[in-house]
C-alpha cells in the first residue's frame, strides 16, 4: 500500500515535471531565433537579468556490477536564474533548480548491487545476497530485497534542493567593503577535484560524485561573507611591511550547516536507500582477522547532525600579492562534511534471514549499546563464532543466536526460527573540523617553453588539519585485555573508542600550461592543460579507517594522487575536447571523465557527450568505490 | 538683454575669426570638412548623416579642432588636398561590383579584403559608400601635456621601452604623445601605444561579441562588459598622474561577462606593465568552479571565448607587447586609407544586421591620411609572421590592420568605427569587424560606449575578487 501509494506519487511528479519541462522549452524554444536573452524576450530592466537552462541526458551503464550494460545515467536539470542590480552598491541573486535522474523508472529493477553477506553458500560468507537499484524487492531469494530510488528521482526538497542560491550582496562605493548574505557558495583554495581548502561548502554526491562539475557539486549553505579590503582601509602597512601587497580579508559564517549528501545503497529492509549506480555500494561485512564475511547482519543508518544556529561554522581568508603571485592564508573552523560511524545499539530480528521486521511473525527485539557489544565482541558470542568457523573449531550448538530460539545455520536440521540483526549506526557529522591552511599561485615567467614560449602557471596549496576524526578499523576487544577486535566488529563499539583523532597535512603542487603543439602551424588555439600532485600524510594512520564503514579500507600514512585535464577546441571551437584524469597512486585506482562538448544554435543548444570509467580494487579508496559505475551519456542543454 | 550681448559678442568674434583664419588653407579645410558633412547630409538624406553633421556643427568642437590643427600644422582634409587623390574619389561615390571596374586606382586606398565583398556572399556587400572626411583629435588635456613635453622628449631603448631624458620608463614618469611624426617604425609603435583606448577610461555596457560562420550565420555570441583603465600618465579624469596601488602599471583592462549563462559571472582582469621584462598579470574569476585563477600572461594569442576570432592580443587592435628583441617595428610606408568613419556616437557605418553577422547593403568609408607600419615577429614563434598596421595621422589609431599566419598568408583583419566624440575628443567604440580570411569567418563586436558609467569608474573593477560581485 505504502509502495503503491509512492508510486503513485512518483508519477504525477513525473508528469508534472515533463509537461513543466515541456512548456519552459516551447516558451524558450523562440528566444535561439529571436531574442538574445530571456530578460530583453519579457521586455525586462536592464539591471534585471533572468535566464537558466533545460537538461536531459540518456545513457549507459557499462561494466556494472554482475555484468553486462544497462539503462545509463538520465539525468535532468531545469534552472530558473534571476539576478537584480538596483544599483553598483547592490546585488541581488535569486537560483532555483530541479534535478532527477529517470534512470530509477527506466532501469525498472535490471540493474542490482552487492547487499549483505549470503548465509546460504556456507563459510567463508563472501559471497554477498544481490538487490536491486531500481525497484523495490520481492523478498524472495536470491535477490531478496531492493529499493526504487525513489528518494533520488527528482531532488525536491525545496529548502535543501531547489534552492541554489538567493542572496543579496552590498558592496560600499569605494571597494573598501562587501556583505553577502544569503545561501550561496564560495570556493577557496587552488585545488581542483580533491578538496584541500576548498572546505567551506559540502558536497553533493549523490548523481555524479567527483565527475559532478564543481560549481553542481558544492552544496550552498546559508552564510553571511564579510570581504574587507584591507589597503583600502588604510590598514595596509603591518601587511606591506611584511612584503604582503593588497591585501584583504575575507570573513565567512555559516549558522545553518550542511553536511556532504550521498546515497548507500543498503539492502538493509528498515532502512533500504538506492543511489544507483552511483550510489556507494553496501561494504563487505567482514570479520578482520578471520577474513570471514558476517552474515545476517544488516546495517540502520541514521544521520545525526549538527542543530542549525547552535552549531556553526566560521572561516578567515587572508589575500595578499606576495613574490609575484597570489597567496592566501586561510582557517577554518567547522565540522566534517563525512560522517563518522558510530554504533547505538541493534534490533534482533526472530523469524527472518533477512532483517525484515515487517515479515509476519517476525519478533523483533532491540538491545542497547552495550548489549550489542557484548553480543559482538565477548568471549563466544558473534566474533568468536566466525574465527571458530574460520579456524574450523566451530560445532553445532556454538552459533550464539540459538538461545533466542533461532535456527543454527551449521546444523539447519535442529530446528529453530531464522534470525537475523539490524546493527543501528548514526552517521554522526557533528565532529568538528579545524584546518589552516595557505596557498599560492604565479605565473612563472622566468620558465618558457613549448613553440609559443609560454610560461607555466604554477598552484600551490597546503592544509593542516588538527584532531581529524577517523573511525579505527581495529579496536581493543573490551572483554580480553590484549585481544584487539579488527575489520567490522571493530565498529560495534561506544562512540569514544571507535574514534581516532590525528593531524592530517595534505599538499598540491599543480601546473596549469598553455600547449601549443610543435609543428602544428595554424593551431588555432592552445590545448590548455592542468597536472597536480597531491600527497596527504596522516600520522600514525595504522588502523585508522578511510571512510567507515568500508572496514577493510585503510588510511595511507602517505596518500598520493595525480590529476591531469586538458581542453581544446576543434572545428572553430564547435566541438571542444575535455578530458580529466585521476590516479590514486596508492591504491591503485583510475578515474577518467572524457566530455565532448558541441555548440549549436549560438551556444543556446548544447549536445554533449560524457564517458565516465573508474577502475580499482572493491572499496578501496574513494575510486574503488565507484569500480562499477561507468558510464557514457548522451545529453542536452537548452540554456536561455 | 545679457544674454543677446553675450550672442552678439560670439557671433562678433567667430565671424572677426573667420574673415582673420580665411587666408590660411588648412582653416578652410577646416571649415570645409563640417560644411561637406552638411552638404552631404543633404544629399543622401540619411538621418544618421544629419545626425553626425549636427554633431560637428558647434564652436566646442571646431575649438578643440582648431587647437589641434594648430599643433599639428595640418589636417586630414589638408593632407588629401595637397595629395593626389583621383577625382573620383570624393564623399558620395558608392563603389559598387558594376563600377568597380572603372576605378583601376581603387586598390591603392581601398583593402582588398573590402573590394571582394562586393562580389561575396561571405559578409557581402550591395555598395561602399565615400563619406566626407573628417578631422578627428584627441582630449584637449593630452594635447596640453604633449606640448609641455618640449623637444626630444623621448628615445627608445634596446627593449623598445619608451625612455625619458632621465633614463627612466618614460610611460611612467610623463604624460603626453611622443612621437608625433615619427621617423621610423619604433617611434611610430609608441605613437600608437600612446593612444591607448583614446580615452582615460572606458565602459562598454554592454559589448556584444559574437562569432559568424561564413554562411553569416551566428555561431556564438557573447554579452558582458569591458572597463579599460590608463594607470600612468593621466591628464585627463582623476585620479591625475599615476594610479595609487598600480605601481608600474600602464594599463588596466577587465571583461565581465552576463552571457550566455554557461559563462555568466567569467570575470578575467588584466594588468599590463611598463616594463618589457614583466609580463602582464592576468586573473581569471571562474564562475563555475567559484574560483580566481592565475591565467599566464605570456599567452595573449588563445581566443578571448571560444569560437571568436579576437585574441587577447588583439585587444584595441594590437596589444602585443612591445619588446623590439621579439618584433621588429618597421615603417613602411605613408599614404590613405578607406576605412569605417569614428561616427558611432551617430551610426554604424557597417550596417550589420539585427543578429549582427552580415552586412545589410552599404558600408560607409571615409579616406584617411596614414602612416603603415610592420611588426616582424623575431621569434619564429609568435601567431603572426607579421601584424602590418595603418595608423591614422590624426587619431593615432588603427584604421586598417592585416595579420599573416607562419605561412605569410593572410589570415585576419581589422577594421573598426570609434565613438568619438567630436567636442571632447575622447573615444571609445561603436564596432569591430574581425574576418578570419582562411578559414572564411569572423567576429563581429557591436559595443554600448557608456559615457555617463565611464565617469563613475573606480579601482574596484580591476580587482578580479570585486568584479566577481558585479555581475
Amino acid at each position: 500500500m505504502n509502495t503503491k501509494n509512492k508510486k503513485t506519487k512518483t508519477k504525477s511528479q513525473k508528469l508534472c515535471l515533463l509537461g513543466a519541462t515541456a512548456f519552459s522549452t516551447v516558451l524558450m524554444m523562440p528566444l535561439a531565433a529571436n531574442a538574445e536573452s530571456l530578460a530583453e524576450a519579457l521586455n525586462l530592466p536592464d539591471n534585471v537579468w533572468v535566464g537558466g537552462r533545460l537538461t536531459q541526458g540518456t545513457g549507459v551503464y557499462f561494466d556494472r556490477y554482475g555484468g553486462g550494460t544497462g539503462v545509463g545515467p538520465s539525468q535532468f536539470v531545469a534552472q530558473l536564474q534571476a539576478e537584480w542590480t538596483p544599483n553598483s552598491n547592490v546585488t541581488v541573486v535569486s537560483d532555483f533548480w530541479l534535478r532527477g535522474d529517470w534512470y530509477y523508472d527506466l532501469d525498472d529493477g535490471d540493474s542490482i548491487g552487492p547487499g549483505t553477506q549470503d548465509f546460504t553458500k556456507g563459510p567463508p560468507f563472501l559471497d554477498r545476497f544481490d538487490f536491486l537499484l531500481s525497484q523495490d524487492g520481492a523478498l524472495t531469494l536470491p535477490e531478496p530485497f531492493g529499493n526504487s530510488g525513489e528518494e533520488n528521482r527528482i531532488l525536491d526538497d525545496f529548502e535543501q534542493d531547489v534552492i541554489r542560491e538567493l542572496s543579496i550582496a552590498f558592496a560600499d562605493s569605494e571597494g573598501r567593503a562587501s556583505l553577502k548574505v544569503g545561501k550561496f557558495q564560495r570556493g577557496w583554495g587552488q585545488a581542483d577535484g580533491l578538496r584541500l581548502l576548498d572546505i567551506l561548502n559540502p558536497q553533493d554526491l549523490r548523481q555524479r560524485s567527483i565527475f559532478t562539475d564543481t560549481e553542481d557539486l558544492r552544496i550552498p549553505q546559508w552564510s553571511a561573507a564579510l570581504s574587507l579590503d584591507i589597503d583600502q582601509l588604510g590598514l595596509a602597512a603591518p601587511f606591506e611591511g611584511l612584503g604582503l601587497k593588497d591585501p584583504s580579508l575575507e570573513v565567512i559564517y555559516t549558522p545553518v550547516v550542511r553536511h556532504s549528501e550521498f546515497i548507500v545503497n543498503n539492502p538493509t529492509p528498515n532502512s533500504s536507500t538506492s543511489g544507483g549506480p552511483f550510489g556507494l555500494p553496501f561494504p563487505r561485512l567482514v570479520e578482520g582477522q578471520s577474513g570471514f564475511g558476517m552474515p545476517l547482519l544488516g546495517a540502520k543508518l541514521s544521520d545525526k547532525e549538527t542543530d542549525d544556529w547552535e552549531d556553526s561554522e566560521v572561516g578567515m581568508r587572508l589575500k595578499f600579492d606576495v613574490l609575484g603571485g597570489q597567496g592566501t592564508i586561510n582557517g577554518f573552523y567547522g565540522f566534517q562534511d563525512l560522517p563518522i560511524v558510530v554504533n547505538t545499539g541493534a534490533t534482533v530480528h526472530i523469524g527472518t534471514f533477512i532483517g525484515d521486521p515487517n515479515a509476519a511473525g517476525v519478533i523483533n527485539v532491540p538491545i542497547d549499546l552495550p548489549t550489542t557489544i557484548g553480543a559482538t565482541n565477548a568471549p563466544g558470542q558473534y566474533v568468536d563464532f566466525i574465527q571458530a568457523l574460520a579456524a574450523g573449531t566451530a560445532v553445532p550448538g556454538d552459533f550464539p543466536l540459538i538461545p533466542f530460539g533461532c535456527l543454527d545455520i551449521l546444523d539447519p536440521g535442529a530446528g529453530g526460527v531464522p534470525c537475523s540483526i539490524t546493527a543501528d549506526f548514526d552517521l554522526d557529522y557533528t565532529l568538528r573540523q579545524k584546518t589552516v591552511g595557505f596557498s599560492f599561485t604565479r605565473d612563472m615567467t622566468e620558465f618558457r617553453f613549448g613553440r609559443k614560449d609560454v610560461s607555466p602557471v604554477l598552484r600551490l596549496e597546503a592544509a593542516y588539519e588538527f584532531d581529524k576524526p577517523f573511525n579505527k578499523g581495529v579496536i581493543q576487544n573490551p572483554f580480553v585485555p590484549g585481544r584487539m577486535t579488527v575489520g567490522t566488529p571493530a565498529l560495534i563499539t561506544t562512540r569514544d573508542d571507535t574514534i581516532a583523532r590525528r593531524d592530517q597535512l595534505s599538499v598540491l603542487v599543480g601546473f596549469d600550461y598553455n600547449f601549443w603543439v610543435p609543428g602544428w602551424e595554424s593551431q588555432r588555439s592552445s590545448i590548455f592543460m592542468t597536472t597536480q600532485f597531491f600527497e596527504i600524510h596522516t600520522e600514525d594512520a595504522d588502523g585508522l579507517l578511510f571512510q567507515a564503514p568500508y572496514a577493510l579500507t585503510n588510511v595511507e600514512e602517505n596518500q598520493e594522487f595525480i590529476t591531469q585535464t586538458y581542453t581544446k577546441g576543434f572545428l572553430n571551437d564547435k566541438v571542444t575536447l575535455d578530458g580529466l584524469a585521476i590516479w590514486d597512486m596508492d591504491k591503485g585506482g583510475v578515474a577518467i571523465r572524457q566530455r565532448i562538448d558541441f555548440s549549436v544554435g549560438g551556444g543556446n543548444w548544447k549536445p554533449r557527450i560524457e564517458v565516465g570509467y573508474f577502475s580499482g580494487k572493491d572499496e578501496q579508496g574513494l575510486l574503488g568505490l565507484y569500480n562499477k559505475s561507468d558510464y557514457v551519456e548522451f545529453s542536452l542543454t537548452y540554456q536561455f | 538683454m545679457k544674454r543677446l550681448s553675450l550672442k552678439s559678442f560670439l557671433i562678433g568674434a567667430t565671424a572677426l575669426m573667420a574673415v582673420a583664419t580665411a587666408a590660411t588653407p588648412v582653416a578652410n579645410a577646416q571649415e570645409d570638412y563640417i560644411e561637406r558633412w552638411k552638404a552631404f547630409a543633404k544629399e543622401t538624406g540619411l538621418p544618421e548623416h544629419k545626425a553626425w553633421a549636427d554633431m560637428l556643427d558647434n564652436d566646442e568642437t571646431r575649438k578643440l579642432e582648431k587647437e589641434w590643427k594648430d599643433f599639428r600644422g595640418y589636417t586630414a582634409s589638408s593632407l588629401i588636398e595637397d595629395a593626389d587623390i583621383p577625382g573620383e574619389l570624393k564623399p558620395g561615390l558608392i563603389i559598387t561590383k558594376d563600377n568597380l571596374a572603372s576605378m583601376p586606382w581603387l586598390s591603392d586606398y581601398l583593402p582588398k579584403f573590402w573590394i571582394d565583398r562586393l562580389n561575396s556572399e561571405w559578409m557581402g556587400v550591395k555598395g561602399i559608400r565615400i563619406v566626407p572626411t573628417n578631422h578627428y583629435y584627441m582630449q584637449k588635456a593630452l594635447l596640453d601635456a604633449t606640448k609641455k613635453l618640449g623637444k626630444d622628449p623621448f628615445t627608445i631603448n634596446e627593449k623598445g621601452e619608451l625612455v625619458d631624458r632621465d633614463g627612466k620608463n618614460g610611460v611612467l614618469t610623463k604624460s603626453g604623445l611622443p612621437f608625433l611624426t615619427p621617423k621610423n617604425g619604433d617611434e611610430l609603435n609608441w605613437l600608437f601605444n600612446a593612444h591607448g583606448v583614446g580615452t582615460e577610461d572606458l565602459w562598454f555596457n554592454p559589448v556584444l561579441m559574437t562569432g559568424c560562420s561564413s554562411s553569416n550565420k551566428v555561431e556564438r555570441s557573447y554579452t558582458g562588459n569591458i572597463w579599460w583603465r590608463k594607470m600612468a600618465g593621466r591628464v585627463g579624469k582623476t585620479p591625475l598622474g599615476n594610479v595609487p596601488g598600480y605601481e608600474g602599471v600602464t594599463e588596466a583592462g577587465s571583461l565581465l561577462l552576463t552571457s550566455p549563462r554557461d559563462v555568466r559571472g567569467l570575470a578575467g582582469v588584466r594588468l599590463r606593465y611598463a616594463d618589457a621584462d614583466k609580463d602582464d598579470n592576468f586573473r581569471i574569476f571562474i564562475p563555475t568552479l567559484r574560483r580566481t585563477r592565475t591565467l599566464t600572461g605570456t599567452n595573449g594569442q588563445d581566443p578571448i571565448a571560444p569560437s571568436l576570432e579576437l585574441t587577447w592580443d588583439e585587444w584595441r587592435s594590437q596589444w602585443t607587447k612591445t619588446d623590439k628583441r621579439k618584433f621588429k617595428y618597421t615603417m613602411v610606408k605613408e599614404g590613405f586609407v578607406l576605412a569605417a568613419p569614428e561616427v558611432g556616437a551617430a551610426y554604424d557605418p557597417y550596417r550589420p544586421d539585427e543578429a549582427h553577422c552580415a552586412l545589410t547593403g552599404i558600408v560607409d568609408m571615409e579616406l584617411r591620411p596614414v602612416w603603415v607600419y610592420d611588426i616582424d615577429d623575431l621569434t619564429n614563434s609568435y601567431q603572426y609572421s607579421k601584424k602590418r598596421i595603418w595608423v591614422d595621422k590624426e587619431l593615432y589609431y588603427t584604421q586598417w590592420m592585416e595579420m599573416y599566419d607562419r605561412r605569410g598568408n593572410l589570415w585576419r583583419t581589422w577594421d573598426d568605427s570609434r565613438w568619438w566624440q567630436p567636442t571632447t575628443g575622447r573615444a571609445m567604440w561603436r564596432s569591430l569587424i574581425i574576418p578570419n580570411l582562411i578559414s572564411q569567418r569572423h567576429t563581429i563586436l557591436s559595443m554600448s560606449s557608456d559615457w555617463e558609467k565611464v565617469d563613475q569608474m573606480d579601482n574596484s573593477l580591476f580587482d578580479v575578487d570585486k568584479l566577481r560581485d558585479k555581475r
